[in-house]
């Protein structure tokens, strides 16, 4: 009798993802997964959450006074529209996904010009990517003629799913919709302004929804990924 | 004791840029997430550069803490234990220095370590103490110092394939438990 047989192979392998003893290809491989399966993102967060707790153990240390200030030196300047400018291209992995830094450089510097055609201008800009990388979508609206863009830069919803996009204004408790977006192409449309009042100091969010869109009028799928919108203007040269 | 709902206020603040804010989450906060770096990283000052990291990414990222589903405790110290995991990755490879970790395992927390409620803590101790305890102390040195297969492998001198069956079943009796 194999030794491994006993064992139920979802669960172990959500602990031994949780725990970072996955190899590259095989936490590549469970991202995949855990993109499309509940039932694992479920897993996932059971670890994270019973894991966490261990570190309860711990005695507090107290680290020198000047980490502080260092960190608050870096956020000098900072705010919620610019939170991006700092950190790019430092070797972090978002929850341990090193790919993600990569894409994010790459989506700063090949579609923010994307974004300036001459018929867009947009001033708000928000991206759109997963913990696992895996979907990355950028967005900004233009307040002349309301108009909203939506380039889809990777991923793609299940066959018999589509990816749906949310915003949530910053008195605003509940998500109202921006529509089912088309996976593969870039799309432009205009937005009412009762929408548009609620972009500026919103938040932006795509779920993955039944084909056709959310059925209940609110996100019923995974929420995949979420950004603050951030003023367009700060990352144009000069 | 800074309570859940006042560190959930905090996030809150800092995922609409309040920098106040942060530095008060790092004031209630910082001591727990600084012990998680070092016990990994077992260099204060590479654990004061990866506690850096980690308050930079709760500033960027702050807007996804509810989408998380965890207590803002477990979502801090997933970030911490994380960052601080790719630095040590990224540092030795699979090396880890499991003779630090002895003395370490055995503290008892402080008076101000108790973020995390006291009943989830309670219940993964009393599970860990179902199980064997160079099991338990395996698990306990892949979350909180990093150890890889390899790296346990060594030190309980049986092979890699092994090491790996016997961890994953630890893991299975443990959420066997938790799940009582």
């Amino acid at each position: 009798m194999s030794d491994q047989q006993d064992i139920p192979q979802d669960e172990a392998l959500a602990a031994e993802y949780v725990l970072r003893l996955l190899d590259a290809g095989d936490a590549q491989a469970f991202e995949a997964r855990l993109q499309r399966e509940p039932a694992l993102q479920a897993q996932v967060q059971f670890w994270e959450a019973e894991l966490a707790a261990m570190a309860a153990d711990l005695p507090d240390e107290h680290p020198s006074a000047s980490v502080k200030s260092a960190i608050l030196a870096k956020i000098e300047g900072t705010g919620t529209a610019a939170k991006r400018g700092w950190s790019w291209g430092q070797s972090w992995g978002w929850l341990g996904f090193p790919g993600l830094v990569a894409v994010a450089m790459a989506a700063f510097f090949i579609v923010t010009p994307l974004l300036r055609e001459p018929a867009f201008e947009p001033t708000l800009h928000a991206t759109l990517i997963s913990d696992n990388g895996a979907v990355h979508i950028e967005a900004g609206y233009a307040p002349d003629g309301n108009l909203f863009k939506v380039i889809p830069e990777q991923g793609a919803p299940a066959a018999g799913r589509d990816f749906e996009l949310w915003v949530i204004g910053a008195e605003a408790d509940a998500p109202v919709s921006l529509g089912v977006i088309p996976a593969n192409s870039v799309s432009l449309f205009e937005i009412t302004p009762e929408l548009a009042a609620l972009i500026d100091g919103g938040t932006l969010a795509v779920s993955d929804e039944p084909e056709g869109g959310s059925p209940t009028g609110a996100p019923t799928g995974a929420i995949l990924a979420t950004d603050l919108f951030f003023d367009a203007a700060l990352f144009k040269p000069g | 004791m800074t309570d859940r709902t006042e560190i959930e206020e905090l996030i809150g603040k800092v995922s609409l840029g309040d920098r106040a804010a942060l530095a008060g989450l790092y004031d209630a906060t910082s001591g727990k997430l600084f012990s998680v770096c070092l016990r990994v990283l077992k260099n204060r000052s590479e654990a004061e550069d990866a506690l850096q990291d980690v308050y930079l990414r709760i500033w960027a990222k702050a807007d996804r803490y509810a989408v998380t589903g965890h207590s803002p405790m477990t979502w801090l110290i997933t970030v911490a234990r994380n960052l601080s995991i790719d630095r040590l990755r990224a540092k030795k490879a699979n090396h880890v220095e499991l003779d630090a970790v002895g003395e370490l395992v055995e503290k008892r927390p402080g008076p101000e370590a108790v973020s995390i409620a006291a009943s989830e803590q309670r219940r993964i101790s009393s599970c860990f103490n179902e199980l064997p305890p160079d099991r338990a102390q395996a698990v306990r040195a892949v979350y909180l110092d990093g150890a890889t297969y390899q790296a346990l492998a060594d030190q309980f001198e049986v092979p890699l394939n092994t090491m790996r069956t016997w961890l994953r079943r630890s893991l299975i009796s443990l959420k066997e438990c938790l799940a009582r």
